[in-house]
């Protein structure tokens, strides 16, 4: 049977709060200008949802520190809130002990899997499992990278059902143009929904190109004849393109954070994860 | 070197045994019965400040009764839980979806585990939420073949055993991938009506060619890894037919940890 209410022998509450503190971060060598979201709680804003913004943590014993943080974007905010420029690096109550050296990445989890990143009530209503560790000691973090985490995505990803994808040549040219690397063709999938007008020997349809920074990210598609108005939903899983940051939970990955983006109303970050403590 | 045996200073085992119980809660729902609890076996320890480490699985064989009809799938916590915050969606810990070995394929996916929303329709979880997990998906998951008749533009393919008759997957979710040469060049290939148009409400949808066949008509095979979306009530949370139809041999396997109510 299911106990209720309090655990015989439970000591006082351990678990205490701390102000959720999140930087974007990069190197010089980048070349970027990172700029900080603005995070939202419960007595720092009027935005609805603020309460879901928090950090809270545990020390467990022997400097065992479990950590829940929890973030979302909501659609009423303007577009510095989910910064740029850069990787999310988010703040531990504590400093954390680096098993790898001082200086040094740390690419070690500091999860069971309890990480996700999901966009709430849309289509699609997508759920990224993220893989936290300590931050890289990027330039941005100065020496302080033993008081921050990031988060690994394991892959990004965009998508389109509008209409307006029309295939009404030979050729369309998709634009994405928040990305940070060219797509990759293999990792492009796309769906017809109508043979409108599609002449004969059409039939064969490719990637044909696909380009990355400093142009605008794009992919085009290419059949073998006249092809009019014929619609089709596409969606990317993307390997992730070279770089410190490329691979890391940030304002454009796995999606852009952009409330008002494609994805719906707003974006959830929410982590739970442990580590040690420095001592 | 590796350490063998009884960790120096370690007091009595403080791990229990906890029996987990898979509920259904939502809409109108048959719930699920495992003839044997050796089946669904659970075990917890508590640290004193009352963080609860709980882990587990639930297999499924012939003779259970797997559930049906709901909105969400729930698994019992040894004890209530607090919640952190407003939110209800804070990741606890990782859960382990496998068709186990007999199958083929034999999908594998990784869950993520929260405490449980306040569903409050149908058979509504009636305030019990504190003393459940939920589990959300990644992706749902389906796949089958589809054979063109002789002289056939459209072919209608029944998903419903194991997409369900409310979810829509778009149409980026479906890979179609022919698997003979026709006797006549199909031109096009394109997905229409899912679970729309001439379909609506049945979980089907037509995969449709420009030009058709009569003497070797196309042959494909389809999949669908489809994203949640709004098409059906929390979609993105496990049930009976999410990420795939349960059936026997499959098993759910966790991992969680949450602070206790007090």
């Amino acid at each position: 049977m299911t106990n209720v209410g309090i655990l015989p022998g439970l000591n006082a509450d351990g678990w205490r709060t701390y102000p959720l503190e999140v930087k974007c971060v990069g190197n010089t060598v980048d070349g970027g200008s990172p700029v900080d979201p603005i995070i939202r709680t419960a007595n720092g804003g009027a935005s609805i949802g603020t309460s879901t913004n928090f950090a809270r943590y545990l020390i467990v014993d022997h400097q065992y520190v479990v950590v829940e943080v929890m973030m979302t974007f909501f659609h009423q905010e303007t577009s510095e809130d989910w910064g740029a420029g850069g990787a999310y690096a988010i703040k531990l109550p504590f400093p954390a002990y680096r098993m790898t050296g001082p200086g040094n990445p740390c690419p070690i989890p500091l999860s069971n899997g309890a990480a996700m990143a999901y966009w709430a009530f849309a289509n699609p209503w997508v759920t990224v499992p993220l893989i936290p560790t300590l931050a890289d000691p990027f330039d941005d973090l100065r020496g302080h990278e033993d008081e921050y985490f990031q988060c690994y995505t394991p892959f990004w990803l965009r998508y389109s059902n509008a209409l307006g994808n029309s295939l009404s040549a030979s050729t369309v040219t998709t634009s994405l143009s928040d990305l940070w690397g060219a797509p990759r063709a293999e990792d492009i999938e796309f769906t017809f929904i109508d043979a409108a007008g599609v002449g004969s020997g059409s039939g064969l349809v490719g990637v044909t190109a696909t380009t990355g920074p400093p142009s605008t990210p794009s992919f085009t598609l290419q059949c073998g004849g006249a092809a009019a108005n014929a619609d089709f939903f596409y969606r990317i899983l993307g390997k992730h393109p070279s770089g410190q940051f490329s691979a890391l939970l940030s304002p454009t990955v796995p999606w852009p954070m952009q409330p008002a983006s494609d994805f719906g109303l707003f974006p959830n970050i929410f982590i739970q994860l442990a580590y040690e403590a420095k001592r | 070197m590796t350490n063998v045996g009884i960790i120096p200073g370690l007091q009595p085992s403080a791990g229990q045994d906890f029996v987990p119980k898979l509920v259904g809660f939502g809409g109108s729902p048959t719930q699920t019965i495992i003839k044997d609890t050796r089946r669904a076996v659970g075990r917890y320890i508590i640290n004193n400040q009352g963080l609860v480490v709980y882990s587990g699985s639930i297999t499924f064989a012939s003779g259970d009764t797997i559930g049906s009809g709901e909105n969400i799938w729930g698994i019992s916590l040894p004890f209530p839980a607090n919640r952190s915050s407003g939110g209800a969606d804070l990741p606890i810990g990782s859960a382990f979806l496998w068709q186990g070995s007999a199958s083929n394929p034999q999908l594998v996916l990784t869950g993520l585990t929260s405490l449980m929303d306040p569903v409050a329709i149908g058979g509504g979880s009636q305030g019990a939420q504190d003393y459940y997990f939920q589990t959300f998906l990644t992706e749902i998951i389906a796949f089958g073949t589809g054979a063109f008749t002789s002289g056939a533009t459209t072919c209608t393919i029944d998903a419903s055993a194991q997409l369900g008759t409310t979810f829509t997957p778009n149409a980026y979710d479906l890979h179609i991938v022919p698997t003979n040469v026709p006797s006549t060049n199909a031109q096009w290939l394109s997905v229409q009506n899912i679970n729309s148009g001439t379909n609506a409400g049945t979980g089907k949808f037509d995969v449709v060619i420009k030009a058709s066949a009569t003497t070797t008509p196309v042959q494909f095979a389809w999949r669908a890894r489809a994203w949640p979306n709004t098409s059906a009530t929390f979609a993105v949370l496990m049930n009976s037919q999410r990420p795939w139809a349960w059936a026997n041999g499959h098993s759910i396997g966790w991992r969680v940890q949450y602070e206790a109510k007090r």
